[in-house]
């Protein structure tokens, strides 16, 4: 055990080959590897994160700075602003090493877009936020659209959707 | 290797040297072998349903429509959807095809028709996502559970299985829509839920599981009993225990006022049962009359007691309404009153004329009591129930915090304000939920339906007044699953 708790560093290798350091006042949030971080320092290890990339392990970084440092509102502005496909990396990475707040930010932002898809599912601008197509063959995705156009919003339509298994 | 086909792929762009778009190309290819761009189906396992877990029912039924991995998401029994505003179910009439329902949320009507096994039904009220309903006729109505979003619905025993039944449907028939007071349920889930039923003007307390084929009448809450009437039901959030809130009269105090747990046993049915004392003034009970007079009001005569579960905090909601009677006459009565005196005479033909006189002036007495009856709201009070001590007590909450209470004779709920956007908290939604069918003359319409403020002890009636032959209103909280 290592008495200095000052300014240990530990290492990390990203997905695409980027050695980064970081604080141990930051590595600490990363609950997958507090528990390692003592034997890391000691043995001057480098851990190895092959679902994160160094952009996006920057920004988790900087969001647990932001956080522990000023109660997070910068971070979150940021956040919100975030196209999908960051915020599918940043949630791959939050999950990964379990920060728990960055976890529930990001899901309840993407819960929105979800939403906003839901609500307008054949507009491809709002799909493309996320970029999720629709896998429904052809002939129930015409139905749906026959649907959704002559009985309006949710109504009948949706309880079809659920009970008749038309998408089954 | 790959490098190369990347530069040749892109030899268009390569050709027309555009070195800022050539490097970008450079770049993502290097660094995105491991970068899963933008595969939401392809995330590991969890995180969607963390996703899904913070929409509401109608947001995963909207999503369910944009694709594969979206849709079997939403079907997953494990996905559980946020919290969500309850929907109104809004006054109809006997044998409907369709209902209406308002959703506070979106402040939309929305019509969902009844698929044909469930059509030219009545409901009853609900508990959770199920509406309880009948059709057929009164002397043997078909009696279920449906829920409008996953379009399920399961058979409940006749309603001739409770021996009360035929007896109060006797004297009218139309009186049937009006037998069950109070209906309650312990799960969403069809596979495993009990039904719960306070009926004959909450004197009964049965139960069931769908596909049994009578209804168990809990004896111990039987209304013959002097001195003890059910009040409320409510299962708790576990889904096991079923808390009755039982009024007892101030003078048999010493011997009620424990609570205690019981097994409500029928068959291989059983449900664990807490019983709850309550103790009341005589008011509560019955109503006593001054004979002659043509209006009058008990204050504090009516007053309705709901059971709701908040924050694991059990909470007695008190409605205290005033009594109104008025005496008035019309032509129905005066014909109703010239057959009863025809048969008075047919029984008691050997009787003098004297004595006849005073029978008639007994019913007339008797007709007072039930001329024209409306129970007006005052004030509510919502006190905690406290089981630490050897007796239960009652403490008064002058507040419920952020807390929406919601109160119908289905289920009450309670909900946080800040989980929703634009409502506050500390108040009460509440529906009529008087029972007037005992009574000869509806009211003409009712409106004791609303919102009250905790804060400043304020109602809004802000909600749509009822006709006597509509349905009362509900709360209903949307779920697909069961």
């Amino acid at each position: 055990m290592s008495s200095s708790k000052k300014s240990r560093i530990v290492k990390f290798k990203t997905s695409d080959d980027k050695t980064f350091e970081v604080e141990e006042a930051v590595a600490v949030q990363f609950e997958t590897i507090k528990s390692m971080i003592d034997y890391v320092c000691a043995n001057d290890c480098t851990i190895p994160l092959p679902n994160v990339n160094a952009k996006t392990l920057a920004m988790v970084v900087e969001w647990c700075k932001k956080h522990a440092d000023e109660r997070d509102q910068l971070m979150e502005v940021d956040v919100d602003e975030a196209p999908g496909a960051v915020l599918y990396d940043l949630l791959v990475a939050a999950t990964y090493l379990r920060v728990e707040d960055l976890i529930h930010r990001v899901s309840q932002r993407v819960s929105k877009m979800v939403i906003e898809i839901g609500k307008l599912p054949e507009e491809e601008d709002v799909r493309k936020t996320i970029n999720i197509k629709s896998d429904f063959p052809p002939q129930v995705e015409e139905e749906l659209r026959k649907l959704r156009r002559t009985l309006g919003p949710l109504s009948d339509v949706l309880v079809l959707f659920v009970s008749s298994g038309l998408l089954e | 290797m790959a490098l190369i086909i990347q530069l040749y792929s892109n030899l268009g762009e390569y050709l027309s040297f555009r070195p800022k778009s050539f490097l970008k190309n450079v770049f993502s290819n290097t660094t995105e072998k491991q970068h899963y761009f933008g595969r939401w189906d392809e995330l590991p396992d969890g995180i969607m349903e963390n996703i899904f877990g913070r929409l509401n029912m109608i947001d995963l039924v909207h999503s369910s429509g944009v694709c594969k991995s979206w849709r079997s998401l939403v079907m997953q029994k494990q996905v559980r959807a946020a919290p969500q505003l309850p929907w109104l179910v809004l006054p109809h009439r006997q044998s409907c095809n369709s209902l209406s329902f308002y959703s506070m949320a979106e402040a939309t009507v929305y019509n969902i028709k009844l698929p044909k096994p469930a059509q030219g039904g009545w409901c009853f009220g609900c508990s959770k996502s199920w509406l309880m309903m009948a059709r057929g006729t009164e002397w043997e109505p078909e009696v279920y559970l449906f829920n409008p979003f996953s379009g399920f619905k399961l058979n409940l025993p006749s309603l001739t299985t409770i021996p009360y039944f035929r007896d109060y449907v006797a004297p009218d028939p139309d009186r049937f829509t009006s037998f069950v007071g109070k209906i309650i349920v312990s799960s969403t889930d069809s596979a495993e839920l009990i039904v719960a039923v306070l009926c004959f003007h909450y004197q009964v307390l049965v139960f069931c599981k769908p596909g049994d084929e009578e209804w168990r009448v809990w004896e111990g809450g039987n209304g013959d009993e002097e001195g003890v009437r059910c009040f409320d039901i409510m299962f708790c959030e576990d889904g096991g225990t079923l808390c009755v809130l039982v009024g007892v009269k101030t003078e048999m105090e010493g011997s009620f006022a424990r609570s205690y747990t019981t097994c409500m046993k029928s068959g291989n049915r059983e449900v664990m049962l807490k019983v709850i004392p309550f103790v009341v003034s005589r008011n509560d009970f019955f109503i006593y009359l001054e004979i002659g007079q043509e209006t009058w009001i008990v204050e504090d005569g009516g007053n309705i007691f709901s059971l709701v579960e908040s924050d694991g905090e059990l909470l007695v909601v008190v409605m205290f309404s005033d009594v109104h009677f008025t005496r008035f006459e019309d032509e129905e009565t005066e014909e109703e009153t010239d057959d009863e005196d025809d048969e008075t005479e047919d029984e008691t033909e050997e009787e003098t004329d004297e004595e006849e006189e005073e029978i008639e002036e007994e019913e007339d007495e008797e007709e007072v009591l039930f001329d024209f009856i409306y129970l007006k709201k005052r004030r509510f009070e919502v006190l905690k129930v406290d089981f630490s001590g050897v007796t239960v007590s009652f403490t008064r909450l002058r507040s419920v915090g952020d807390k929406m209470l919601f109160l119908s004779m289905g289920e009450s709920i309670s909900l946080s304000a800040s989980d929703f956007n634009g409502f506050s908290g500390n108040l009460i939604y509440f529906l009529q939920d008087i029972d007037y069918s005992c009574v000869d003359h509806d009211p003409m319409v009712y409106r004791e339906s609303g919102v009250f403020y905790l804060d400043d002890q304020r109602f809004v009636q802000s909600f749509p007044s009822t006709h006597p032959s509509q349905s009362l209103m509900c709360w209903l909280t949307p779920h697909i699953h069961g």
